[in-house]
């Protein structure tokens, strides 16, 4: 089911991407080193990188909302995409190649754990090794990350995969709700520099792939600047857009990378294995 | 090392205890073996040497709680993160188990949780020794031996002490 935490992560990804076009190895679009997440950062956080000359861009679902649903309650399939992004797993390391295209789910599973990424519209190989290599170091673990492959030393059970689109669908409500995209920025270059990036790549798509393969649509809102905290030299911009996404039942799990299969013979329960 | 030590009030008087809630005493000792920021503990509890100011007597805080200091994380990698707002496992532990003075006082305010029972919540005051090393900033946090937890709403150096504003933060 799609959910509001499931455009954050889609405008997220999207933002990263534009940022950080040949992945996070490469420097950034605009210099500045920076960051890209969901939820509000926190004084302590945000001093130090203001400091540093570093960007933190936030990204927040907003209260600001209204019920659309207007469909009828039917399933439905979501069309197929081509297998065109392609991994190749050694040991501990995954190296990612082909073309990307939306509704393909790329993910590793370290000692267990599952790191899913769906693949956005700006997204190329470098950018999933990117987003997952944050996903991972997130979680504590130590990446080696280059280019197109990343590497985890201290994985003992290591897997990735790249899996393509949905399962039938059926959408049980509709929602439009706006997404507030804030840019903490040092300066105002800074800030001219990644709010013109991220609004241009954010205007591109009509619609955006969802962690469960449907689709939300995206439609620019408002943009305001705030300078209110330059006394702190803080300088805030605010890119509001608004996305209308449906909250969906699945007939299987689209995000299925990685899972258990239980094994029996002669009708006789035998193991449970981690494919 | 073992030192003869008497504590007195404030005012150096001996007449009248101390009053509630006051946490500064005078301390008449060999001051040539201590320096601002020493933990003295005796009979009467756990002091801190808070001033030396030769030949006036020295200057101690009683203190009453056990402290640590915390800076909350954020995101740490370019691009992007999983979360930016601060969540537990990314807390910085800057000092443990400090012995240090925690009173009310100060500005309070109130709580946001939009629970039935929100009240207002106390501002509190906490001295405790400055470490070189560390600096507090506004919106670091505090934590008591009673798993109270306290934001920090500035921080100031005096000497070798810092004092400490601080809300309680509470859902």
């Amino acid at each position: 089911m799609a959910d509001q935490s499931d455009v954050e992560n889609a405008l997220v990804a999207i933002i990263a991407n534009a940022l950080y076009p040949d992945g996070t190895a490469a420097p950034s679009a605009i210099g500045n080193l920076c960051r890209v997440y969901r939820g509000m950062p926190s004084a302590p956080a945000l001093d130090p990188d203001l400091a540093a000359g570093n960007v933190n861009i936030s990204v927040l679902a907003d209260e600001v909302q209204k019920n659309v649903t207007r469909y009828p309650r039917i399933w439905q399939s979501v069309a197929p995409v081509p297998a065109s992004l392609a991994c190749v797993v050694t040991s501990t390391s995954v190296s990612f190649s082909g073309a990307c295209v939306v509704g393909q789910l790329a993910g590793v599973a370290v000692n267990g754990t599952i790191f899913p990424y769906a693949i956005q519209v700006n997204d190329s190989p470098a950018t999933v090794a990117s987003n997952l290599a944050a996903l991972l170091r997130q979680a504590g673990w130590l990446v080696d990350y280059a280019g197109t492959s990343l590497n985890i030393p201290g994985a003992e059970m290591f897997a990735a995969r790249v899996v393509q689109g949905a399962g039938p669908l059926q959408e049980i409500k509709r929602q439009e709700q706006e997404f507030s995209i804030t840019f903490w920025c040092p300066d105002p270059a800074s800030r001219d520099a990644s709010g013109a990036l991220v609004d241009q790549a954010l205007a591109i798509p009509q619609f955006i792939a969802l962690a469960d393969g449907s689709a939300a649509r995206l439609i620019y809102a408002a943009s305001d600047v705030q300078d209110g905290n330059a006394d702190a030299v803080l300088y805030k911009r605010i890119i509001r857009y608004r996305a209308e996404y449906p909250t969906t039942l699945a007939q299987t799990t689209p995000a299925m990378l990685f899972g258990s299969a239980g094994f029996t013979a002669n009708t006789a329960f035998v193991d449970t294995f981690n494919v | 090392m073992r030192l003869a030590v008497a504590l007195v009030s404030p005012g150096g008087s001996v007449n009248a205890p101390s009053g509630f809630g006051v946490p500064y005493r005078q301390a008449w000792a060999d001051w040539s073996y201590l320096q601002v920021g020493d933990y003295l503990a005796g009979p009467e509890g756990c002091v801190f040497v808070a001033a030396i100011e030769p030949p006036r007597p020295m200057l101690v805080v009683m203190t009453n709680a056990v402290l640590d200091l915390w800076r909350p994380g954020g995101a740490a990698f370019a691009g992007a993160n999983a979360y930016g707002a601060p969540l537990p496992a990314g807390q910085a532990k800057l000092l443990s188990e400090f012995p240090a003075s925690l009173l009310v006082g100060g500005i309070g305010d109130r709580t946001r949780a939009g629970l039935a029972d929100d009240t207002r919540v106390p501002g509190f005051i906490a001295l405790l020794p400055a470490v070189a090393c560390v600096q507090p900033r506004v919106a670091d946090f505090i934590t008591n031996e009673r798993a109270e937890r306290f934001t920090v709403t500035a921080a100031e150096l005096v000497g070798g002490v810092w004092r400490l504003s601080l809300v309680q933060a509470v859902s």
